[in-house]
């Protein structure tokens, strides 16, 4: 089974082939090197002319590529860490998000930040955070995190041409090594899986095809084999059944499939690796709570309120692991079904 | 520079003035809210260099935007418009007083963040091939911002046709030169291998000259350029916030870039010029009144 | 028999991670084929197997690896292994296999336990691979589960409409006001009116719920559609208790269950409706209630007991195990039974009492009193 890098760096490759105005923008882009992680490996000798690497300059080249776009092409920009992002918010939240809606309309912006987030691989409190949730809820800006077992390729290709507005697409970094595994046939290992029709899908997997589940898991990302992991010991140890809601587009939230799923089992576990508070899961919960005609019981599993540290065993702990979903899990489900 | 080509730039000058006076007197009147920044004293930065770009060049603009708009489109109406949040403002009343964009021309509000914008939009007029080129206004309160060196340097770097135009204004806001900037202006964008020059920015012919040089070396080399223009706001930065002495002010007005040029001017010129600004603007304020406010459903 | 190492590419890392085994221990390669895959800091490294053979893994997967080391070994066949080769490869891919265990799922562990006990064997009887629960072996064993589904708790019979039941109390005295004290936690249970014969209380409001007038209005309050649902209030009179919620169900009134947030449900408990369970109260597991039931504050009912319907409790009495009520009891206050009695149907226990026998129907327990109240001397 292929791994998500090379499926990210293949799209990358067919996009270029296919639009003379795709433009990428990075740090260390060049062949041999090719990018830290390698997902633009090749496309400097291919295509050396639409491939810029820069100095370590993440406001500059973030700025330059709101400029391309508004010039009419489709720049991609690689920030090699999402940790960077802070240094490009200015460009991000002020500039490329904002060019369309001042200018009434005028112009569009459709920038591709691409940037790996996550953890788990060691790298440190400074190179291993997951930081999307200080662009959610940025009007103008589309944040997209997808899962290994979305089509990572295509998401992407959307991204880049599909969109009026930037797009800040996150890639969490220990995906890159995992195999892509979108579902075949409606299935993924165990799993029966459903797929929204939505420019970036939310993939609903289920352990029981879709019978009305016992709570439903909402999470993204990095942490999405960590929860299907939690989901299947969940159904083998302890018959219960949770229908896990994937969504790669973060934000602006998308709420049908939570809300279907939510409407039968009552009970919303939300998983994600960034810090608890002000997170993404707390968007989660309180968009439902103001959507849902019903009531339901939820809880958040998300890492510790802490930096990241560099030892394993610490990162482990601090990081949300399959059995604080477990035991979040069985503590919702222990109180009746509201 | 002749009587005809002076002629023309004069008036619009003047049409830029009376429009700033305009809206600090609108503002003063609770016609206009939320906030301005005027040009007052920099009108011959403006209309100097942007005589000197064609309308197929990219200008990217700050939050001191009204004169470079007027300088490039002789539009008062719609400024007008814009700033009182009227639909018939260029960008239907949702930008305001500085998020401008028609055509090449565009502004935005945050410091220094737009440098790097418009190198991006250099960069993309090079890919093109279009032999078009970008200008971008900074102040030199601007200059405190980290980004603009990482724009130089990139620029440099990848030789972009980019011309920077630093109106040297004295304040960064209400904090004079001297308590905010270190070291030389030109010589900062030399140090990056740029070519520089710096020149009077509130006499017309000195900076029409000056851009004209730069404008063609930008459009000739495919390469940046750093043009360093010193003036005098004569005006508050915003609007109720000056506090500087009037001896100063007394003085600033001494090298007030219109006064200057009354001498090379007819007098019945200049009163034929007042007389039209006076009464384009009455005319834009007028049906920017009556024109509809936006509503919040579309 | 080679070994097969992982060659430093990356100045920058002394050690990599294990990411992945592309072929699994033991299986046959070809030369080049790429049998794992493992991360540096900055880059994922495929490595080739040196020659066509078996491979035989080192490390489990997520292991630190360091450069220039075996990771694993190529051989012609596992007989090229020494002894001791195999005893400490042993103890490491043991380890491996232990995490990936479940990931070969067939069937709950619930389902494989029932099996057993019953000598089912799952491959035989199931040979989908669709995943197995203690339902489907039940139904393979022609069995009908013991009780509804054990993990469910019905608490609401009838499911609510989606803005909430409006619910009209039957009665408006102190039961009333306990009754509406419970339905204003629970946004989905609005009560909005009150009936009742005393004509005192009429055009009173209890918690703001007013009293609409008398209970021979229910019929036409229901044709008009005041209310979508009803509870009797009254704890005191049985007898008019029951005739209360008989009447209305014959007109096809829906109940609600009152259920104070402080109530304890555990899994399996059944509820019919029209019960009143006050604050505190706790009803174990799988235990089953009829209907029309009035459970007083810190009670405790406990687990596979089997209720009837109108029953009254007092606060603080406590069941054990597998009680068997019947209906129309009346219990007094701070009553125990011990586990498995039974207590027939319209018996009057007073308070106190300890039952540890059971109670035939139509019959009283009575107390007599054991201590004496005296003045205290000087």
């Amino acid at each position: 089974m292929e791994r998500c890098a090379p499926v990210l760096n293949r799209s990358l490759h067919a996009l270029f082939a296919e639009r003379a105005d795709v433009i990428l923008l990075g740090e260390d882009l060049l062949d041999p090197y090719g990018g830290a992680f390698k997902v633009s490996a090749g496309l400097s000798t291919k295509f050396p002319d639409r491939v810029l690497t820069t100095p370590i300059s993440e406001a500059a080249i973030v700025g330059v590529a709101g400029g391309l776009a508004l010039r009419g092409l489709r720049p991609i920009v690689e920030i090699m860490f999402g940790d960077f992002t802070t240094l490009a918010a200015d460009q991000i939240i002020n500039h490329l998000a904002k060019f369309r809606g001042i200018y009434h309309g005028q112009v569009s912006c459709p920038v591709v930040i691409r940037t790996p987030m996550g953890a788990r691989r060691g790298y440190g409190p400074t190179h291993s955070q997951s930081l999307e949730k200080i662009f959610l809820g940025i009007p103008g800006l589309t944040v997209v995190a997808p899962s290994r077992h979305h089509e990572l390729g295509e998401l992407l290709r959307r991204a880049v041409v599909d969109s009026t507005d930037p797009v800040l697409f996150i890639e969490n970094k220990a995906m890159y090594a995992q195999p892509h595994e979108p579902p075949v046939a409606g299935r993924v290992a165990e799993f029966s899986t459903r797929t929204t029709a939505d420019r970036f899908p939310t993939l609903t997997f289920s352990l029981n095809d879709f019978a009305p589940p016992d709570l439903t898991i909402a999470t993204y990302g990095g942490m999405t084999p960590l929860a299907l992991q939690a989901a299947l010991e969940l159904a083998m140890e302890h018959e219960l059944f949770a229908e896990i809601i994937v969504p790669s587009q973060l934000s602006p939230l998308p709420t049908a499939e939570l809300l279907t799923s939510l409407s039968a089992s009552r009970r919303l576990l939300v998983a994600e690796e960034g810090t608890l508070t002000a997170g993404w899961g707390a968007e989660v919960v309180a968009r439902l709570m103001d959507t849902a005609d019903f009531p339901f019981a939820s809880a958040r599993v998300a890492a510790a309120n802490s930096i990241i540290p560099t030892s394993r065993p610490l990162e482990d702990a601090m990081l949300p692991q399959p059995a604080d979903l477990i035991a979040a899990a069985i503590k919702l489900t222990s109180s009746p079904r509201r | 520079m002749s009587p005809e080509t002076l002629a023309p730039l004069h008036a619009r000058m003047v049409l830029i003035r009376t429009f700033e006076e305009s809206v600090l007197a609108l503002f003063a009147q609770g016609e206009l809210f939320g906030t301005t920044h005027t040009c007052l004293g920099q009108e011959a930065v403006a209309v100097g260099v942007l005589s000197q770009v064609t309308r197929d060049d990219v200008v990217f603009s700050n939050h001191r935007c009204h004169g470079h708009y007027l300088a490039l489109f002789d539009d008062p109406a719609g400024l007008m418009a814009e700033l009182m949040g009227r639909t018939t403002g260029l960008c239907g009343g949702v930008g305001g007083s500085q998020h401008l964009h028609r055509e090449n021309f565009y502004t935005n509000g945050v410091q220094g963040g737009i440098v790097p914008c418009a190198a991006g939009m250099a960069l993309a007029e090079k890919f093109k091939k279009t032999g078009r080129i970008a200008v971008v206004f900074l102040g030199d309160g601007t200059l405190g911002e980290g980004v603009v060196y990482e724009t130089l340097n990139l620029a440099s770097l990848w030789q972009l046709p980019l011309l920077f135009v630093v109106e040297a204004n004295g304040f960064a806001q209400s904090t004079p030169t001297a308590l905010q900037l270190a070291g030389s202006i030109t010589q900062r964008a030399a140090a990056f291998g740029l070519r520089t020059a710096e020149g009077d920015g509130n006499d017309l012919a000195a900076v029409a000259t000056l851009a004209a040089d730069a404008v063609a070396y930008v459009r000739r080399e495919t390469k940046p350029f750093w043009l360093v223009l010193n003036t005098y706001r004569l005006g508050p930065h915003s609007k109720g916030d000056d506090h500087r002495p009037a001896e100063e002010l007394l003085r600033a007005h001494e090298r007030d870039p219109l006064a200057r040029l009354c001498a090379r001017v007819t007098a019945p010129a200049i009163a034929a010029a007042k007389t039209d600004a006076r009464a384009r603007i009455a005319a834009a304020i007028a049906a920017a009144r009556v024109a509809p406010f936006p509503t919040a459903a579309a | 028999m080679k070994p097969i190492v992982v060659e430093q590419s990356d100045l920058n890392s002394e050690t990599a991670i294990l990411v992945s085994w592309s072929v699994a221990d033991g299986a046959t390669v070809a030369r080049g084929d790429t049998i794992c895959i493992a991360e540096t800091t900055k880059a994922a490294i495929e490595v080739p197997a040196p020659a066509a053979g078996q491979i035989f893994h080192a490390f489990p997967t997520g292991a630190t690896i360091a450069f220039n080391r075996p990771i694993a070994y190529i051989a012609e066949s596992a007989a090229e292994f020494t002894e001791a080769e195999l005893s400490a490869r042993a103890i490491i891919v043991t380890a491996a296999s232990t995490v990936k265990a479940t990931s070969t799922v067939k069937a709950t562990k619930k389902a494989r336990q029932l099996a057993a006990q019953h000598g089912l064997s799952l491959d035989t009887f199931f040979p989908s691979n669709a995943l197995i629960t203690e339902a489907d072996v039940y139904a393979a064993l022609g069995k009908t589960p013991p009780s509804p589904a054990a993990t469910t708790i019905i608490a609401q019979p009838a499911p609510l409409p989606s803005d909430g039941a409006r619910v009209l109390i039957l009665g408006a005295g102190l039961g009333a006001m306990q009754v509406i004290d419970i339905l204003l936690n629970d946004p989905q249970l609005k009560p909005v009116g009150c009936l009742d014969d005393d004509p005192a209380t009429h055009g009173q409001s209890l918690f703001g719920v007013p009293v609409w007038g008398a209970l021979a209005q229910l019929e036409a309050l229901w044709s008009a559609k005041k209310f979508t649902h009803a509870i009797v209030a009254i704890s005191t009179h049985i007898a008019v208790r029951k005739t209360l919620f008989t009447r209305a169900r014959a007109l096809g009134i829906p109940f609600v269950n009152a259920i104070d947030p402080t109530v304890r449900l555990n899994r399996g408990v059944v509820l019919g409706t029209g019960n009143v369970l006050c604050s505190q109260v706790h009803v174990g597991v799988a235990t089953v209630l009829g209907d029309n039931n009035f459970i007083s504050s810190h009670t405790s009912i406990e687990h596979h007991n089997t209720w009837g319907s109108h029953n009254t409790v007092g606060p603080a009495c406590a069941t054990s195990s597998r009680a068997l009520v019947g209906d129309e009891v009346l219990f007094g206050t701070g009553i125990f039974l011990q586990p498995g009695v039974g207590i027939g149907s319209r018996a009057r226990i007073a308070s106190g009492a300890v039952i540890t026998q059971s109670i035939p129907d139509d019959h009283a327990v009575k107390m007599r009193a054991q201590y004496q109240v005296t003045p205290i001397s000087p």
